[in-house]
């Protein structure tokens, strides 16, 4: 065979049936010429073809594992994974499988042993020459984090405007699936003006005003009639009530900043009250009302408990406010279904009575708004007038420093300036953002010295941006740009924006600058900033690194604690908690509105349940909590919606506590949040198969192979004639299938007593058979019933039975290492951008050992391989 | 000439660039996908044409399957729909991409069968519309358009697996195919062009200068990241002698755009209307259009929750009710498609005949998000049909096969595309 032959110059091939694993290996092998050696000793060893080769042949053979084209290539990471997985497979006993013969044990170790040495070998002579993380790239998260440190503005969004990474290992941010073509390139173009421009808003300082706005019993503005209706404003009716989510004709659910249209800070406050309604008086709420105020575009700018004094209270805030940005006022307690009126006429005064009528019978609570005003813009978050700095604002002097700022005219014989590039905020939050332009405004940064100044600027900026003093013709590359229009009579600020654009689009900035072998300061600096703030290192973070301090532990370690300890490190927690638990996906499903009415619409509980994780991760860092806390904690943090949902008692109001869990309760640990139940459940249904994957995967880190392609799938049902356990029973019978659920069900077993939202039940709601429920939500009659009882009992893999959460919590206990394992081999993936190998595995178990004797401290654990050989090198 | 105008003038004069008359205004963003493949120059060629549609959620199997096979099936409920035109249309059973599996995750698929989306290692690969593209799209002003509603995803991807970011407002892409721009709005927009073709070719050459720097899985990406610079400039280039051209003048009026989130038929019709006008026009030859279903109550009559909700149905008849509503509509839709297409002539006969349509799903049963015996249909495009074709065994037969036929009828020599066997068997050309 001709190929055969051709590829025996490597001396690797001696066998005709590998020739097809090597043609992938041709493109790498030039960087690689040893690299398929160290394999030679396990391809075709004799243990395999004794024991193995009989059911992993061929193109069906078992489990999608052919031996008779996998070649040994450390250029292929997939085939050296699965030579990984032969390996873990025989040395954990379940190959070969129990009914077939056992292997004599002194064949069996050597030909573990050299297949350890192989896959050991293969990865270090692949590190050594390609390091173990290929390029990588700023994914889109953290280029919007970059964007924002870099420019000083925090409210840029960004990261719709870039095309989304794939993800990998669990995470979107592997070096090894980040590809690039023209669509990010062309992206990479538009991002960087919209940033820049976004940035500079050239404007005349203005002059912060207050404004307030009254409204009235129709849930209107008071319009500029309300003289000839009342004789002054604290004549008219104070409270205009909602009962449910005002709708969007009415204010205040939309409400303009009509004082100014301009972006900045702004001070909201809020006269409010809330209240409970009952069939004609008002009582003191029983729960916490809460309302927020967020963007038509979603972005949320306060969230508040409404006050329930007599008098009402006032609330108050400072936010981001770009221009011409519709607010809107969200009742988050509210329900959203209509509470109509029985009427058949429809002219005012039937209406009028009707309202009468059923106000008298309604029971609900309910929040009214007295005035809403807006106080500024101001230059800084403060929003405080005494303190406040002067304009232009800090996004401005991070592109022209001091410069000052003039109107443009025709004398000074530049050209006009440009118009700017700003986002669409109009744009929804899914898919892609857009950008619009705006006119320019007649405005110009002056410079005396413009090349000078140009020069000066993109220094301090490019040194910024590439997080390393850029190379010398890299200035000149980008300064270019600025000279050229500078010499054609642009403005400054159209000339410095495309040295800017130039900078931003550079490999320099949206790769990570990373050479084989071990990494010098910059980029540690680089590596330990993005996994910390998902951004750019501050510049305290580059002294370190052109100083050297970054290369020692000591000097690691203080800037790691440094780091975690400042506010931005909320991005680690809450991108790092959004990958690992799928909290990214919390708003993938909604619960049904049939089964779960309670439940309807309830953002607040959705957003409260992704609080409580991200605090939870949180206290468990900054506390240093052993491991065992993800699965057993004698503590939640969780506010009063979540308290309900919990049947715990005490807890008031919309802010997340620390609360200490009482005996016997199933709380407590990260399994038995709300959102992490919600996140493996459908809104519908519950499955035990899912969520046992869930934890199998994310907790464990024994991720269960991927069911056969005619393995059949449990559809949801919700007649209520069966329980999902019954159904799954039938669906296991088959030995072939019993094998794999055997260590998938019993977690989803044990979580069953958790409904949807994570509330505990003792039986299943059903919409088919089943005992009536008399329960009124929203004043409706429930439509549920109650279904058969829950069974969350079962049978450990290893054999131990339990009888719900409870005991299987203490199984889970028990596997703390392995809890630890995974979150380690998390952290190494996460931080680095690239999976774990198994040559990372030393590292790992090392990282274990030495965290062993404190019960695996998770800041010790992250601290461990932000220190290890691993992170310091390619 | 008022001084604003005159300052606009001496830019474009400093930048040497005579630019009367040009087209119309090209916006950065939609560089992705709606600039021209570098490649000949318009030139007569085939004339066969690509549209193929996605619906994100599943169609009810039930309703769709017919009962019996070859050409004595029996209509389901959504094929009397379009059983007008039983006679241009195929419909496949025990189909479905080999191993795209993960429910939702393999919309992304639909178009591109890259197994397994959504775990670890994966990546996508390019979608057969853009596959066409590559090859045939310079006969067109835009080589392919990726149509969206209610997302502004799309089915179409790169060859590096990168995803084109779809069209979703009717307006914009009514402006983009047809109407021309302001001379001024033309100057800015091409010196705009031109800055960014003037940084691009800067930034590739930093590119390349880096790459003799760094260790060899670093210089392998700064290469892509090269390739992907020029390319970017060869379309910037390309595009800028499309805008020479004049556009084609249609006398349907510009489009609205819904604000409403429940208006997925009404979007869905103004999508389909201007997919039929581009390629009646010839502005393009390749459609992909991601219907995307999301939690919102679509307006239709008798239906008070929004398509993935009701998908989630767990058997219960009202919400099966609901879901059958919702879909109907949506054939309803399809069937107004074809007859447009049906009813449009060309030298040869109707442009249906020349253009295949894809209607299809990634969702056997949402309700179980299963990946396999997908609901999925061609019409027109020249092939024998009439027909219900089973070909499902133990195992679902290759859909990606589909795709090779097409891309054949597409007059592309190939018998590859993705994990394709061959041809779709049963499913052959008309004589001639």
């Amino acid at each position: 065979m001709e190929l055969e032959t051709s590829f025996t110059e490597w001396g690797v091939l001696s066998i005709a049936y590998r020739v097809r694993v090597l043609v992938s290996a041709i493109t790498f092998s030039c960087f690689l010429p040893n690299s398929t050696l160290a394999g030679d000793s396990i391809v075709g060893h004799s243990f395999l073809e004794e024991h193995c080769v009989h059911c992993h042949d061929g193109s069906e053979s078992e489990g999608g594992l052919n031996l008779s084209v996998l070649g040994f290539d450390s250029s292929d990471t997939n085939g050296l994974a699965t030579w990984a997985r032969i390996h873990d497979r025989i040395v954990a006993g379940e190959m070969p499988p129990a009914d077939e013969s056992r292997p004599d044990q002194v064949a069996l170790d050597e030909f573990v042993r050299l297949s350890s040495d192989a896959l050991r070998d293969a990865w270090t002579t692949r590190y050594a020459t390609l390091g173990r993380v290929g390029g990588r790239r700023l994914n889109p998260v953290e280029y919007e984090h970059s964007m924002r440190d870099l420019l000083a503005s925090t409210w840029l969004e960004l990261k719709e405007m870039l095309p989304p990474d794939p993800e990998s290992y669990g995470f979107d941010n592997m070096a090894e699936a980040q590809e690039i073509s023209y669509v990010q390139l062309a992206r990479y173009l538009e991002a960087a003006e919209v940033a820049i421009d976004g940035a500079m808003r050239l404007r005349p300082a203005p002059q912060p005003t207050k404004s307030r706005m009254w409204f009235t019993e129709e849930g209107r503005y008071l319009g500029k009639d309300w003289k000839e209706r009342f004789a002054s404003v604290d004549d008219r009716p104070q409270w205009t009530w909602f009962y449910q989510q005002p709708n969007s004709a009415q204010a205040p659910r939309r409400i303009r900043n009509l004082s100014q249209r301009l972006p900045g800070w702004y001070r909201f406050r809020v006269h409010c009250r809330a209240a409970l309604w009952d069939k004609g008086e008002w009582k003191q709420p029983e729960e916490g009302q809460v309302a927020w105020i967020n963007t038509a575009a979603k972005r949320i700018l306060g969230k508040f408990d409404v006050p329930d004094a007599a008098e009402g209270g006032v609330v108050e805030f400072t936010a981001w406010q770009n221009e011409n940005e519709l607010l809107e006022f969200f009742y988050a307690t509210a329900d959203d279904r209509q509470v109509s009126l029985k009427t058949k006429n429809k002219d005012p005064k039937s209406l009028a009575e009707a309202h009468q009528q059923f106000l008298t019978t309604y029971r609900g609570h309910a929040i009214s708004v007295d005035w809403f005003e807006i106080d500024g813009p101001y230059s800084s978050e403060a929003c405080q007038p005494e303190t406040d700095a002067d304009w232009p604002s800090e996004s401005f002097r991070t592109l022209f420093g001091d410069l000052p700022l003039r109107p443009w005219t025709t004398s000074s014989g530049l050209r006009q300036p440009e118009s700017l590039n700003l986002p669409d905020l109009t744009a929804n939050t899914f898919g892609l953002r857009e950008s619009f332009q705006l006119p320019p405004d007649m405005l110009m940064v002056v410079s005396r010295e413009p090349k000078e100044d140009a020069e000066g600027l993109l220094r301090t900026f490019m040194t910024r941006a590439y997080r390393r003093p850029p190379e010398e013709s890299e200035v000149r590359r980008c300064l270019r740009f600025a000279i050229e229009s500078i010499e054609q009579d642009a403005c400054f600020q159209d000339a410095m924006r495309l040295a800017y654009k130039a900078a931003l689009c550079s490999p320099d900035f949206l790769y990570f600058r990373e050479s084989p072998g071990k990494l010098d300061g910059y980029a540690v600096a680089s590596r330990l900033s993005y996994l910390l703030w998902r951004s750019m290192p501050d510049p305290a973070l580059l002294d370190a690194a052109q100083s050297g301090e970054l290369l020692t532990d000591k000097g690691l370690a203080f800037h790691f604690n440094r780091m975690l300890a400042d506010g931005k490190s909320a991005r680690f927690v809450h991108d790092f908690t959004g990958q690992w638990l799928d909290l990214r996906d919390v708003h993938a499903t909604s619960p049904d509105r049939f089964l779960f009415p309670e439940y309807f619409c309830d953002n607040h509980l959705v957003d409260s349940g992704v609080a409580e994780t991200e605090a939870t991760f949180a206290t468990m860092i900054s506390d240093n909590l052993p491991v065992k806390n993800i699965v057993d904690a004698d503590f939640v943090m969780v506010n009063e919606r979540l308290a309900t949902l919990y049947g715990m008692d005490g807890v008031n109001g919309s802010k997340i506590r620390r609360v200490e869990v009482p005996q016997k309760s199933p709380r407590g640990g990260l399994l038995t949040q709300c959102s992490v139940l919600k996140v493996t459940a459908n809104g519908l249904t519950t499955s035990p198969v899912l969520r046992g994957v869930w934890v199998m995967d994310r907790i464990l880190g024994q991720r269960p192979a991927a069911p056969p392609p005619d393995a059949g799938a449990i559809e949801p049902d919700t007649r209520g004639a069966t329980t999902i356990r019954e159904l799954l029973a039938r669906h296991s019978r088959d030995a072939s299938c019993a094998n794999c659920h055997a260590s998938i069900d019993p977690p989803g077993f044990a979580l069953e007593n958790f409904d949807v939202m994570g509330s505990w039940r003792e039986n299943y709601r059903s919409l088919g058979e089943g005992e009536r429920v008399e329960e009124l939500v929203a004043l409706r009659e429930v439509t549920y019933k109650t279904g058969l009882p829950v069974d969350a009992s079962g049978v450990t893999e290893e054999g131990e039975s339990f009888n719900d959460f409870h005991d299987f919590r203490e199984y889970l206990v028990i596997q703390e290492e392995q809890i630890a394992r995974n979150l380690t081999e998390r952290f190494l993936t996460f931080s680095t951008g690239a999976g774990v190998s198994f040559a990372d595995r030393e590292v790992i178990e090392s990282i274990l050992r030495e965290n062993r004797e404190n019960r695996f401290p998770i800041r010790s654990l992250l601290e461990s391989i932000v220190l290890s050989s691993l992170f310091r090198h390619k | 000439m008022n001084e604003s105008k005159l300052k606009l003038n001496l830019r474009t004069f400093h930048r040497r660039t005579v630019l009367r008359g040009l087209g119309a205004c090209v916006a950065l963003p939609l560089l992705d996908a709606m600039i021209p493949a570098f490649g000949a120059s318009p030139t007569a060629g085939g004339s066969h044409r690509l549209i193929a549609i996605l619906t994100n959620q599943g169609i009810l199997p039930k309703n769709f399957f017919p009962t019996g096979v070859g050409n004595d099936y029996v209509a389901s409920p959504y094929l009397k729909i379009v059983d007008d035109f039983r006679d241009q249309l195929t419909i496949f059973s025990g189909v479905s991409h080999p191993q795209v599996d993960g429910g939702h995750s393999a919309e992304q698929c639909f178009l591109t069968a890259a197994p397994h989306p959504g775990r670890g290692g994966f990546r996508n690969s390019i979608s057969v519309d853009q596959y066409a593209a590559e090859r045939i799209g310079h006969r067109t002003r835009f080589p392919s358009l990726a149509l969206a509603v209610g997302t502004k995803q799309s089915l179409s991807y790169t060859q590096s697996g990168v995803q084109i970011p779809g069209e979703e407002s009717p307006s914009r892409l009514y402006r983009r195919l047809f109407v021309q721009g302001s001379q001024q709005e033309v100057e800015a927009q091409v010196a705009k062009l031109r800055d960014g073709r003037s940084i691009l070719d800067s930034v590739g050459e930093r590119a390349r200068e880096l790459g003799r720097t760094v260790g060899p899985s670093d210089r392998n990406k700064l290469d892509q990241f090269y390739t992907g610079v020029r390319d970017l400039e060869q379309r910037l280039h390309k595009s800028e002698q499309w805008e020479q051209l004049p556009k084609t003048k249609v006398s349907m009026k510009s489009p609205q755009d819904y604000k409403d989130p429940g208006a997925l038929i009404e979007r869905t019709q103004v999508m389909f209307d201007l997919a039929r006008i581009a390629m009646e026009t010839d502005s393009t030859r390749l459609i992909s259009i991601y219907i995307h279903q999301n939690d919102a109550k679509p307006n239709v009559d008798g239906v008070d929750t929004g398509t993935h909700p009701l998908t989630h149905h767990g058997n219960q008849p009202e919400k099966l009710d609901q879901l059958t509503k919702i879909e109907s509509a949506q054939f309803g839709e399809l069937a107004k498609l074809l007859g447009g297409l049906r009813e449009s002539k060309t030298a040869t006969g109707s442009l249906l005949g020349e253009t295949s349509v894809i209607y299809g799903t990634s969702m056997g049963n949402a309700n179980a998000h299963t990946n396999n015996k997908l609901p999925v249909l061609i019409a027109g495009g020249g092939f024998r049909h009439a027909q219900h074709l089973d070909l499902g065994g133990t195992y679902d037969y290759p859909l990606p096969n589909l795709f090779v036929s097409v891309l054949q009828r597409l007059g592309i020599e190939t018998d590859k595309f993705a994990t394709a066997s061959g041809t779709m068997r049963g499913l052959e050309l008309m004589d001639g």
